[in-house]
Parts: C-alpha cells; structure tokens; sequence
C-alpha cells in the first residue's frame, strides 16, 4: 500500500512539476507560525497585545469576494455522501453571507463533480487554482480523491479542506485541514471503556487497505496501554461478500472484544454474517464498524453494542436545530447525514482562519487555520483545528446502540489527546 | 469439532451459491459462446429486486424475481446480444460488459449506492448439540442442490436437454436437423439470467446489497467455468465446488487477503498446466457465424 502510494505521489508530481510554485512554501509556513506564537505570547502577556489583535481582526476588511473551490462527487459510487455534503455546503454558504461573509466581503463559490475519480478530482482541483483563481478548495469525500487533491492543492500552496478526513500521515507537510475526526479520538477512548467493561482479549478484524490498518495500529497501543491482550488481527479485501472464514476464526478465539475497522458494505455484510452466525449479540464488537451511517443496512445486528462516535441524534443545541430546520425545509425530510452538517459549518472555521489572518494570502490562511475556531452544530462549545494533525478535535462520546438506531450517550468522553506528529 | 462442523457448513452454503452462478455462466458459455461479464451484475439486480419487493412474502418476491429475471434475459438477448453474435468474440465480451455497466448505474440511480439490506425469511437456527446453524442458509443450500439436479436431468434426460446439448456441439449441424438457434440462444441466456438473478436474490438476505457486488463473485465462477471439462453443463458445478474447497482451506489457515491471491494464482496455475480448459474458448474465438 505504502508502495502504491509513493508510486502515485510520482506521478503526480511529474505531472505538476511544470507549476509548481518555486516558493519553498513550508519553511516560509513554519515562519509565520512562529510569528503567530510569538504574537499569541504578547497577547497574553499584556493587555496591548490583545487591544493589537483586536484592532487588527476589526480592520481587515476583503478587497474583493473570498472566492472557493468546492469539488465534489455529485455522480458515481459516493454520490450520495457527494450530494448531502453540497446541500450542506450550499447551506452553510448562504447563511454565512446572510450573516456578511468573511472580511466584510460575500463569499463565492464554483461547483464541480469529480464522480469519486482521484484523477478528475486532481484535474479540477488543479483548474480551480489556475484559472477560476480560487483562494481555497473544499469538499471530496474519498481518500483517494483527498491525496490527488492534497498533492495538487500543496504544490500550489493552496489551502484544501475536506470535510469527511481525519488526520493521515500522508496529510503531514501538506495544505490540507480536516473536518473530520482522527483515529485517536476514535480509539483513546473507546479501548478502555471496552477493556473495563468486557476484558481485556482483543480481536482486531479490518478491512484491507491503508486506512483500517492505520485505525487498529492505533487501537494496538491502546490496548497494549491498558494490559490487554492481542488474540488476533484478521484483513480482508474490500468487497469481501462472505465473512464466514474469519467469523469462524473468532469464534474459535473467543476475544472479549472484537475492535473492528470493516468499513463500508463490507461492515454490513460482516455485522450480518456475525448475527446470522450466532457470534452476534452475545460478543462485543465495536470499532468504525458501527459508524451509523451503516446502521439502517444492518437490520438490527449491532442493537445494543457501543461505539465511540463524535456525533449522536441526541446532542441537542440551538444552532444544530436551526440547521435541521433549514436543511429540511429546503431539501425535504428525512435524516441528515452527518457529512451535510460538517459540511454545514465547516466554512465557520474558514471565516476564523482568513479574519484571524488579516489577508487572503494562501499561506497566511493556511498558518491561520492553526488553532482557528469556530463554533459547530455538534458542541456547544466552539471547536478548535489541531495545530500539528489540522484536523478538528471533536468531544467524542460513547454511545450505546438502540433499537431502531438510535446512539445513545453513555459516556461523554469530551477533547482526546493525542501525541501525532508529522514526520 | 464444531469449528470443522461450520467450516464444512460454510463450504456447502458459499458452493451451492456459486455453483448456481457458474452453472449458469457455463450454459451461456456453452451456447451462445459469450463470455457474459455481466453475469456478477444480474446476480445484484435479483438482490436488489427483493430489495424492492421486501414487503411481500419472500416465496412471492422471488417469484416475481425469477420472471424478471426471464424476462430481462430474453430482453438483453433479443435486443442486444443476438446483434453482436457475428462481430465475435471480443464484440459480444464488450457488448455484455456494456450490459454490465448499464445494470449497475441504472440500479445506482433507481437505488442510490448506499448499502441495503433485506431481512432472513427464516431467522432460526438448527441445532444440533451445542452447536449451531442459520436455518436460511440450510434450506438455501438444499433447494439450490435440488434445483440443479432438476436442471441437470433436464439436460441429460429430455428431448429438450438433447437439442440442447446438440446445439452446444455443432450448432450448424443442429440447426440443419431442426433445431433453431435463435430460439435456442434466446431460451437459454432467458433461463441462465433467471438462475443467476434468482442466486443474487437468494444471497440477498445474507450480505450487503450494492450495485457492485456482482463483482466478486465474478471471478471464482469464472474459473468454476475454466476448470470444468469443456463443455459439460455439470462441470461449471464440479468447478465451483473445487475453487470453493481450495478457497475454504486456504481462508481456515490464512487471512482472506492472502487465502485470495493464492487461490487466483493456484486457479492460474491450473489452468496454464492444463490447458484443456481454455480450449472450449478457443474455439469461440475462431467460430464462424451461427
């Protein structure tokens, strides 16, 4: 896998070669970055420092309409997360210009589909910069699409956001800021939680591709931090329809727990499979498997296990139910995907990054985006982007499952810290 | 013990699946002398038709999947395929991977992709001691047992499986004694659609329904096909629980990541060694019009 990947970073790279900026964009990055520390330490040093950031922040006013690139995949496999997330995103546009934009100025947007294809979606990454001139890219939803996008939007120096990442290490030294949760706050808290409850036997089952084995290299230290035991570590291919070889192995392992990074399809089939099988409900699975997104295909496999997730129907706050109300008057009933309402908030923290940075500069932003908050539909609180991972950290909670799929909250486990790096 | 038991009981439920599939590959490949990629694709619009039927009685909903499945084999055949016969063998490849790719974005967009799932008719469980097995895949496994011996008796003991046979051996010649190719062609892809709709809508309840699941049952019952003896409709059926067998070992001592590049690779091997298999193919690629 690291292997395709670095092959595919070639390629892309002789591609873009001919554009790249020659600007040596992440040494003058780390500068700034000190600038804004240093700045950030007179802030809170003196009473002045603050008055300057605040007279700074008020003055800055856009010479012209902030302008994004939003790539999405309206058409092909993901089309459906494709389309929740533009809804979300067109609303979270209109009521951010309903509110004055970023800098005084109206935001602007160019639209296009990139049907979950990486190529496609480095080619429209790559127009938006050079000839719609765009200041940033948001959207994608695909990890592959997100590397084509991350590798073409970095060369420029461009900011690209993506909604559904959490941190990757192929992500390190890039421009990308990430809405979604990284693979600590999905384990650190969940592995104890399962230890304390059920024991301290692990299984590790997953789907065979970078990001599962990332996941459960993840869930291994924390469960090595806690005592427990590795019986097992099962992958197989995505797109696997029949799970009873490693069904057949569990049961023969007997974990207390069984961690699970199956995604996708596959999690249905497998959860199924487990029921159908007799290893559901009296074993203990959890892990991304019970994302709810995948619930309602389940029929009721996983009622009553516990999952670590950073958002459940019962997190309840004014501005959450302003944007369900918007959102289904406009687009009709019916449950809101969770990639609709990151989608929904996520040009918040791109006001918090170009207002805290006093320019449309790329790079400035991008510094900004470090520690930029803003608040969301899923706290009360605001959010703030991690500055080494630069994805949001989320207060996650561990929910029980109901029947009929409901996540209810059990444990609130709020802010996870964690110790990445890049490099 | 028990471990065993399951493994021997996964085998029989994955092998009758596949051996529904294969045999029906092996039909089309027998007379009509197409490689029909979309094979793997109807298998997921009977899924996806008892999805849409998931109200009914199940015994109904599959039915009436059975008869759209005919109906949609008699369709593709007289509408599409039978244009392409005399183009050859890479023309009548590209038309049914065309059919292919038709099937899984039209029911992508009927459907949409997420993941669908339909309930077990049959939720029990048959015990036998301490140990245990879904009912559904049981009963499953015995009807398409039954179903292909039925199909099989069709084939070696009527009047019909006789011309049958006949036009698979020489089509011209049959034809010359009286037996009509095109009504053969279209009976045979019409009935071979119906038994693979009829295996995607009979796995329906045990997987995750989208419109690429076809996909990865593709492959096995294609070398189901490949390992057969040429041009025995009972082969496709030996062939698809020989590569089950050699899958079930491999995944009981390996992950199924691995247990799945040795199988391709062993089914490879195999066939390079004994080539016999591939002749039949061979033979489409050279045949004249019918």
């Amino acid at each position: 896998m690291d292997l395709e990947d670095s092959k595919k970073g070639n390629a892309m790279k002789e591609k873009i070669e001919d554009w790249r900026t020659p600007s040596p964009m992440i040494s003058r990055r780390s500068v700034i970055g000190g600038a804004g520390r240093l700045a950030l330490g007179l802030a809170g040093a003196s009473a002045l420092g603050g008055l300057m950031t605040t007279t700074a922040r008020a003055a800055f006013t856009g010479s012209r309409p902030y302008k994004i690139g939003f790539v999405a995949p309206l058409t092909g496999p993901v089309a459906p997360e494709g389309i929740s997330m533009q809804r979300g995103f067109d609303l979270g546009l209109e009521h951010l210009n309903a509110a004055g934009g970023i800098a005084g100025q109206k935001v602007e947007a160019v639209t296009q589909d990139t049907k979950a294809d990486p190529a496609l979606a480095a080619t429209v990454v790559k127009k938006f910069i050079q000839e719609e001139k765009v200041d940033m890219i948001v959207g994608t939803i695909t990890n592959d699409e997100e590397d084509a996008a991350a590798k073409v939007g970095s060369a420029a120096g461009t900011p690209v956001m993506f909604i559904e990442a959490g941190f990757w290490h192929a992500f390190c030294n890039s421009t990308a800021v990430l809405m979604g949760e990284n693979s600590f706050d999905l384990c650190a808290p969940l592995v104890p939680f399962m230890a304390e409850k059920f024991g301290k036997k692990f299984l590790l089952i997953g789907s065979d591709f970078s990001f599962p084995h990332a996941y459960l290299g993840v869930a291994k230290k924390y469960i090595d931090a806690v005592g427990g035991t590795v019986v097992d570590e099962l992958y197989a291919p995505l797109g696997t329809p029949d799970w009873s070889s490693s069904i057949a192995k569990i049961k023969a392992a007997k974990p207390d727990v069984i961690f699970s990074g199956v995604v996708g399809g596959d999690a249905i089939g497998f959860a199924k499979q487990s029921k159908d099988l007799g290893l559901l409900p009296d074993a203990h699975l959890t892990g991304v498997n019970l994302q709810p997104e995948f619930y309602p295909a389940m029929g009721g496999a996983v009622d009553g296990q516990y999952a670590c997730v950073r958002y459940s129907e019962e997190i309840d706050n004014p501005d959450n139910a302003q944007f369900k109300a918007a959102y289904k008057k406009k687009y009709g009933e019916g449950p809101i995907p969770l990639v609709g309402s990151t989608a929904y908030y996520a040009l918040r923290f791109v006001k918090a990054a170009v207002e805290k940075a006093g320019s449309y500069d790329k790079s400035k932003v991008m510094a900004a985006f470090k520690g930029a908050q803003a608040q969301t539909t899923v706290s009360d609180k605001p959010l703030t982007i991690d500055p080494i991972t630069m994805n949001v950290g989320y207060p996650m909670y561990i929910c029980q499952i109901q029947p009929g799929g409901l996540y209810k909250i059990v444990k609130e486990v709020g802010l996870v810290k964690n110790d990445l790096h890049c490099g | 013990m028990n471990a065993w038991l399951q493994i021997l009981l996964d085998f029989v439920w994955v092998s009758a699946c596949l051996a529904l599939v294969s045999f029906s590959l092996g039909l089309i490949l027998g007379e009509l002398k197409i490689v029909n990629i979309a094979q793997g694709d109807l298998m997921m619009v009977g899924a996806y038709s008892m999805y849409a039927l998931r109200e009914l009685p199940f015994v109904l909903a599959l039915l009436l999947t059975v008869v759209l499945g005919l109906v949609l084999g008699l369709v593709l055949e007289r509408g599409i395929l039978r244009w392409v016969y005399d183009k050859g063998f890479m023309a009548t490849l590209l038309a049914s991977w065309g059919v292919g790719t038709v099937l899984e974005q039209g029911v992508a967009a009927i459907f949409t992709v997420s993941q669908k799932g339909v309930d077990s008719p049959l939720k029990g469980q048959l015990t036998i001691g301490d140990f245990s097995y879904p009912t559904y895949r049981v009963v499953v496994a015995l009807g398409i047992v039954a179903l292909l011996a039925i199909l099989l008796l069709l084939v070696y003991r009527t009047a019909l499986g006789l011309r049958l046979r006949a036009s698979i051996d020489n089509v011209e010649m049959a034809s010359v004694l009286g037996v009509s190719p095109q009504r053969m062609f279209a009976m045979v892809f019409s009935v071979a659609t119906a038994l693979a709709v009829l295996a995607g809508a009979l796995i329906a309840p045990t997987i995750a329904i989208n419109p690429t699941l076809g996909l990865s049952f593709l492959a096995p019952a294609f070398f189901a096909v490949l390992v057969a003896k040429p041009g025995s409709l009972a082969g496709p059926i030996v062939g698809a629980m020989a590569v089950q067998a050699v899958f079930t070992l491999l995944q009981a001592g390996l992950n199924v990541t691995v247990a799945e590049s040795a199988l391709f690779g062993l089914l490879a091997l195999f066939v390079v060694l004994r080539p016999q298999g591939i002749s039949w193919t061979w033979k489409t690629a050279r045949r004249e019009t019918p």
